[in-house]
């Protein structure tokens, strides 16, 4: 079902108040996409549903982002990303992405639930791309698990340099559009 | 799987049924009119090509049908574990179900934004609770009600931090002041216990000056019992040149007599000599005569040798009765100095005398002000005490410290036994002192005993304990005004002023 479509450098971008909602199993695959979803990546319920969370996966994304966001899922904490996503047709939107455990009243693992929102595309510009673009070429140069730890290690060392945790820079830089001093 | 309660439905069958009954009774009917056409016709393929065509139409709407049915149950289970809490479930797959699509996506929608609006706030609070006040809601996406709650909520967590911040700093004061305040016992009784141990020496050091007073007055006493032998001396000394001088003249007056005698003498012999040469011109006639003549001569040679040999005895003395003046004279130098000798002793020890007694005064005014500085302190101590033990949970060592009364700290102990006695009796400071220093003690005892109550809901009460506090305070302060007033009396009394 999978489609490779070469990436192009259309962007879509997402409405002010445009709420992208997904649900995955705990292996990763699609069981929920709702409408915006559909609309903005081009794909079919059909298309989606039963695949991996991959399918909209990005060649620009670094590796890396996606390591650290199954880590601290599986340690039930939620994620916070801005994330390069392609559509169905290789044109691409940024996201402001948000992925929670989802869990059942007897606090038993459901499943994974994804809100993106609309990020700010200068606050990207200014830091994301520039991270990202370090870490991929750091994950091109290597091979295999030992370039994305390499490629989390400098991930960490710009966290150090700037002096906070993941997820408050990541808040921060979409709140406000700057690192906190 | 439904099982409703409402009895006003309880009659009427479900869809479900409905369409099962519905279906059996068309294809009855489809088989009934294909049996009687047949037998009143014959088969006929039209009447079969008909039949089954109607039979298919019918299956395809009976399907159809039933997909609907199984939306509208699906529509129904997720509604229902929604309604249980669980916002997790989604109505998929509703594909050309035209109308029951759109009721499917709008409650999907719904539940979008219902989860989200949870998971936010869930989250958010659970971060707070840890601690982190950096991860508020997002309200971006959530329409109406639901982002205005958030954005109210990314206030309250802003205004929880603002208050976390103002607890903590409260937090660091108070355990900074908790430490502040038992060092600053610890440090006054140190100063205390210093205090005690210089006004011991003081004390001693007076009572060293007192002595040495006592002992100038003594040497000084001795010093005049000196000038008085001094001065019997010298009217002794006095008195023998007087003697000298008498005894010497007497010896002049000697001498005069002695040259009269001498020339007498002399005379006598000129006489005797004079008979003898009339005793030879009278012959034998004068025979007897010249031999009393020559007797006479005889007694002259001998009265003049007589009195040279006196004279010459009293040339000796003469000039003994010289050396005596001369030696007399140096004793009423020597005595002369000594007495200028005693009188410079006399200031001298009169100087100590002073300076000790002014030493012994002025290190009484010391003891004076230590000892009420030393009385002060005592007060300040209690006080602290009384502080900490408000402070505390437990009613520890200060609370035990801050529980005696007026007539028992060191004040009370000092004010009472020295109650109208000696230099205490005149002073309006002393008499003055007595009621607030018991107003400090009643003061404290009564904050305590507010402490007891519940200061922690009723602001009254923490009102009433700052006030208690205060007026111990005001009295303190009083206290420590009578204390410098007396400090000043005495003094004065010590002509220290």
């Amino acid at each position: 079902m999978t489609r490779q479509t070469t990436p192009r450098s259309h962007e879509v971008v997402l409405g002010e108040h445009d709420l992208i909602v997904s649900k995955t199993c705990p292996k990763g695959k699609i069981t929920y996409a709702n409408r915006k979803f559909m609309a903005i990546s081009g794909y079919s319920e059909q298309q989606l549903l039963g695949q991996p969370h991959n399918i909209i996966r990005h060649p620009d994304m670094p590796k890396a982002v996606y390591r650290l966001m199954w880590k601290a899922l599986q340690q039930g904490h939620e994620f916070f990303g801005f994330v390069k996503n392609r559509c169905a047709d290789g044109s691409y939107y940024w996201v402001f992405a948000n992925v929670t455990p989802d869990l059942d009243l007897q606090g038993e693992l459901k499943g994974y639930y994804s809100v993106r929102r609309k990020p700010n595309l200068e606050t990207i510009k200014q830091f994301i791309e520039p991270l990202y673009r370090s870490m991929l070429d750091i994950e091109a140069a290597g091979q295999g698990a030992g370039a994305i730890d390499q490629s989390v290690a400098k991930l960490e060392s710009w966290l150090q340099e700037i002096g906070i945790d993941y997820c408050h820079a990541m808040i921060a830089l979409y709140q406000q559009g700057k690192l906190p001093k | 799987m439904v099982n409703s309660h409402n009895n006003t439905s309880r009659g009427i069958p479900f869809l479900h049924t409905q369409l099962i009954w519905g279906s059996i009774f068309c294809y009855l009917v489809i088989t009934a009119t294909f049996i009687y056409s047949s037998w009143q016709y014959g088969i006929d393929y039209w009447h079969v090509a008909g039949g089954a065509v109607v039979s298919t139409i019918l299956a395809l709407q009976i399907i159809q049908t039933r997909r609907m049915l199984e939306i509208l149950k699906r529509l129904n289970n997720t509604l229902t574990l929604s309604v249980k809490g669980e916002l997790h479930h989604r109505v998929n797959s509703t594909k050309g179900l035209g109308e029951l699509g759109i009721v499917a996506w709008a409650l999907n929608d719904l539940l979008d934004q219902v989860e989200s609006y949870f998971k936010e706030v869930d989250t958010a609070f659970r971060q707070v609770s840890q601690g982190n006040f950096n991860r508020p809601p997002l309200s971006a996406g959530l329409p109406g009600r639901m982002g205005d709650s958030l954005r109210s909520i990314t206030l309250s967590i802003s205004a929880m931090h603002d208050n976390q911040a103002l607890l903590n700093a409260n937090s660091l004061a108070s355990n900074l002041h908790k430490m502040n305040t038992s060092n600053l016992i610890k440090n006054l009784k140190q100063t205390q216990q210093d205090l005690i141990n210089i006004n011991e020496s003081s004390r001693s050091v007076g009572e060293q000056s007192s002595f040495n007073a006592q002992e100038a007055q003594q040497s000084l006493n001795s010093v005049g019992a000196i000038q008085a032998a001094i001065n019997e001396i010298t009217h002794t000394v006095q008195q023998v040149t007087e003697v000298v001088q008498v005894l010497s003249q007497d010896s002049t007056q000697v001498a005069a007599s002695l040259m009269t005698i001498k020339e007498i003498a002399d005379q006598t012999n000129l006489l005797a000599l004079n008979a003898s040469i009339e005793a030879a011109r009278a012959g034998e006639n004068g025979r007897g005569f010249a031999v009393v003549a020559d007797e006479v001569k005889a007694l002259s040679q001998r009265t003049k040798s007589a009195a040279e040999s006196v004279d010459k005895i009293l040339q000796g003395f003469s000039r003994r009765v010289d050396e005596v003046s001369s030696v007399s004279e140096q004793s009423q130098t020597v005595t002369q100095e000594m007495k200028q000798m005693v009188e410079q002793f006399e200031a001298r020890f009169n100087q100590l005398a002073h300076s000790s007694e002014t030493s012994a005064r002025e290190v009484e005014g010391i003891c004076t002000v230590i000892y009420h500085s030393l009385v002060k302190l005592d007060h300040v101590v209690y006080k602290q005490n009384g502080y900490v033990a408000l402070g505390e949970q437990d009613k520890g060592a200060e609370y035990q410290a801050v529980q005696v009364n007026h007539t028992q700290c060191r004040l009370g102990r000092w004010y009472y036994e020295n109650l109208n006695q000696g230099q205490f009796a005149q002073s309006q400071a002393y008499k003055a002192l007595e009621v607030p220093h018991k107003r400090v003690h009643s003061s404290v005892h009564q904050a305590l005993a507010l402490v007891d109550q519940d200061w922690q809901k009723d602001v009254t009460v923490r009102d009433a304990i700052v006030a208690a506090m205060q007026s111990a305070e005001s009295a303190s302060e009083e206290v420590m005004h009578w204390i410098d007033q007396m400090t000043e009396e005495r003094m004065q009394q010590l002509g220290l002023t």
